[in-house]
């Protein structure tokens, strides 16, 4: 026999929010165009969850739930600033937001993804893995990657397009297997 | 843009300039924001790209991997280590807190506790239970349970419920207790015997026309089918008060007296004390028991030795304590090797199992062949969900056809065979569920592509995958996980297993349960 909810509601609801954060900066990400504005943002969805712990519902979808607060955060801040912030309209964004919902997150996913896209960055070749590391970890510019590897922006811009391709269709096929 | 068709090599190349370029141009900014609008293949592309750019961002920035550079292997749990939160999630949480609260210890506390909840709201434990049978609508509890406050109710057989006061009562079916508090329960109907030792001095069991007040060691209760109440006391000393607490008759060892209205007349009566079920006799019941259903289960095991779907049959029977080979029941089929566990008491006393502790601890397997269809069903008994997946069985790494079933620190089980598919569950699995022998089994069926999920008999999630491949196993482990060349954190498996079961045919839901029920030890 087990007693109904002995889950206190915080420590379950801290523990989906964490497991949460990834992808709900994945998301933000996407709603939003860029990594700095869904670092703010996320911030805020996460202040906004806590304040609305008792609205959600233990048991039923929490990042259903945790997604549709950040995208009213998103859409908020969206509107607070100035148009050239913006990559995409409403209608783009609306379209954006509707097709993510249909798409089945994984509640175990995270993790399994995190291992692949290590496995694929261990498999690239130092040289583009060492592209990517000063991309991503020095953040550096264009620019500033294009002067230390000796080529042209555009060139460097299509090689870390390039690499980033490549790492996709190699995680992709890591998650078909999908490590349970 | 929406007359032509997608130009994947110019979305790219927006996609570039968003990512890396800085700031976007107005004119690319339409183009990117047309291509989304109106190409399906277009959102594929950049929600792909736009979740790996947020991915390296966060792995390299600390988000995710605090670890470090890529490709190295990601630091293993620290063994005992409680926390599974890394830095940047502390980092959230204590920013969280900063923003809300005045005082942090609340949610780091939270944040800090074991991953299953801790229990309960419990007033008593079901120490011993010998063939009860519950009423339709009645709690149904099993042996090693905490007993809530609320109505006890049995149609027939003996329970052992130790207050956690520190007194002890058998209840014998049918009966109806009602359970107050961790010193006092209201006997509505049947018979008891409580044991009072001296620190629970004071228990209570109230009846409909007055309270017994225990004062030390033992005395019998019942309510007759008349609805008058009796006691007996077979030692020690007790007191018999109204409703209002005032005393009406002190009883010493040897008396009894029966209720006998209207008012609060009590009449002497002969001492029957002897006649209740006590202790020791609801244990030597309980092992008898014990000892029948585990010679029922001994003449049942044989199906699967015999059945020659049997891959791998596991029955922890006939081995000695320093064997380190683990034998196969099916004929011909490949032996297991036991590296660190120990062998321990199983489901019932006389039976083999074995203990997983420590991070090593595990069950070697190689297994030919290639199959179409599985089940894998395990007797098991959980001390601790302690990683983020804990092992039931696992091939070496993840290759192609390769059979993984684990149990996730949330309670989730797990169940994926390599490029075919993967099904979670919901969590199935919480606190109540250590400590106790578990019955788990998955099956995967070719014709239907199902993945099938099963706890103590019952379906609790099937979903068809799409893969093709042959099931194929090879090198592999029970309790544990050897990652092979990827780096992963330690899977390994906290708790006890006394019978596992892998077959090549998906066993029907009523196969399922026909092996728990013929295994249940709670039963």
């Amino acid at each position: 026999m087990k007693t109904e909810d002995m889950n206190p509601p915080d420590e379950a609801f801290i523990r989906q929010l964490t497991d949460w954060q990834n992808r709900l900066f994945g998301y933000l990400v996407t709603i939003l165009g860029n990594v700095h504005d869904a670092h703010d943002v996320l911030q805020e969805t996460n202040v906004v969850m806590w304040r609305k712990m008792d609205e959600f519902e233990p048991g039923s979808n929490f990042g259903a739930w945790a997604k549709r607060c950040a995208q009213f955060q998103a859409l908020a801040f969206l509107r607070d600033k100035k148009r050239d912030r913006h990559v995409f309209d409403e209608e783009t964004l609306a379209r954006l937001i509707e097709e993510d919902a249909q798409l089945v997150d994984s509640a175990s996913g995270d993790e399994e993804q995190e291992i692949a896209l290590r496995e694929c960055l261990a498999s690239l070749p130092d040289e583009q893995r060492r592209l990517i590391r000063d991309r991503y970890r020095d953040q550096l510019s264009v620019r500033e990657l294009a002067g230390r590897i000796g080529k042209k922006e555009s060139a460097t811009k299509m090689a870390l397009m390039r690499i980033r391709e490549s790492l996709l269709v190699c995680i992709e096929g890591k998650l078909k297997e999908v490590n349970p | 843009m929406s007359g032509d068709p997608f130009d994947r090599k110019q979305f790219l190349h927006l996609l570039s300039a968003l990512m890396d370029g800085g700031q976007l141009g107005e004119a690319d900014r339409e183009l990117l924001n047309g291509a989304v609008r109106d190409f399906p293949e277009a959102r594929d592309l950049y929600r792909r790209h736009m979740d790996l750019h947020a991915r390296l961002h966060l792995d390299y920035s600390g988000g995710l991997a605090p670890e470090g550079m890529p490709g190295e292997a990601p630091k293993q749990d620290k063994p005992g280590s409680t926390s599974r939160l890394s830095p940047p999630v502390l980092a959230i949480a204590a920013a969280l807190v900063a923003t809300l609260f005045t005082t942090s210890i609340f949610l780091l506390n939270q944040s800090d506790s074991g991953t299953v909840p801790d229990t309960t709201n419990g007033i008593a434990v079901l120490s011993e239970s010998v063939g009860l049978e519950w009423p339709e609508s009645a709690p149904k509890w099993q042996r090693g349970d905490a007993i809530a406050p609320g109505l006890f109710e049995i149609e027939s057989g003996f329970a052992q419920i130790e207050f956690f006061c520190g007194a002890t009562v058998v209840v014998e079916g049918p009966a109806k207790l009602e359970m107050v508090s961790v010193s006092k329960a209201v006997l509505h109907k049947g018979r008891l015997s409580a044991f009072v030792p001296e620190p629970a001095k004071g228990f209570v069991i109230a009846g409909p026309e007055f309270d017994t007040v225990d004062l030390g060691t033992e005395f019998a209760m019942s309510i007759n089918d008349d609805g008058k109440s009796e006691v007996h006391v077979l030692d020690g000393e007790v007191e018999l008060r109204d409703k209002q607490g005032s005393l009406l008759r002190q009883l010493t060892a040897g008396k009894s007296v029966k209720h006998d209205g209207p008012g609060l007349n009590l009449l002497e009566i002969e001492g029957q004390g002897q006649t209740f079920a006590g202790r020791e006799q609801v244990v030597r019941m309980s092992g008898q028991r014990g000892e029948s259903r585990l010679s029922e289960w001994r003449r049942y095991r044989h199906k699967f030795a015999d059945d020659a779907d049997t891959i791998v049959y596991f029955d922890f029977e006939d081995h000695a304590m320093w064997d380190r080979q683990l034998h196969n029941a099916r004929p011909d089929g490949p032996d297991g090797a036991i590296v660190g566990a120990r062998w321990v008491t199983g489901r019932w006393p006389g039976k083999g199992a074995i203990e997983f502790k420590r991070v090593s601890d595990r069950v070697r397997l190689d297994i030919p062949g290639e199959y179409r269809s599985l089940t894998l069903a395990a007797w098991i008994r959980i001390e601790g969900l302690d990683r983020r997946y804990n092992a039931l069985f696992l091939t070496d790494g993840w290759h192609k056809g390769e059979p993984h079933w684990h149990i996730g620190n949330n309670g989730q089980l797990s169940f994926g065979i390599s490029r075919v598919g993967t099904l979670h569950t919901e969590p199935l699995l919480d606190s109540g569920d250590l400590g106790r022998w578990l019955h788990l089994a998955v099956t995967f069926d070719d014709i239907t592509r199902e993945i099938r999920h099963y706890r103590d008999g019952k379906l609790m999630s099937k979903a068809a995958v799409s893969g093709e491949a042959p099931i194929t196993i090879g090198a592999s482990e029970i309790g544990n996980w050897q990652p092979g060349e990827a780096a992963a954190r330690v899977r390994s498996f906290n708790g006890r297993l006394d019978e596992f079961l892998l077959s090549k045919r998906a066993f029907t839901s009523d196969e399922i349960y026909d092996h728990y029920i013929n295994g249940d030890p709670y039963r």
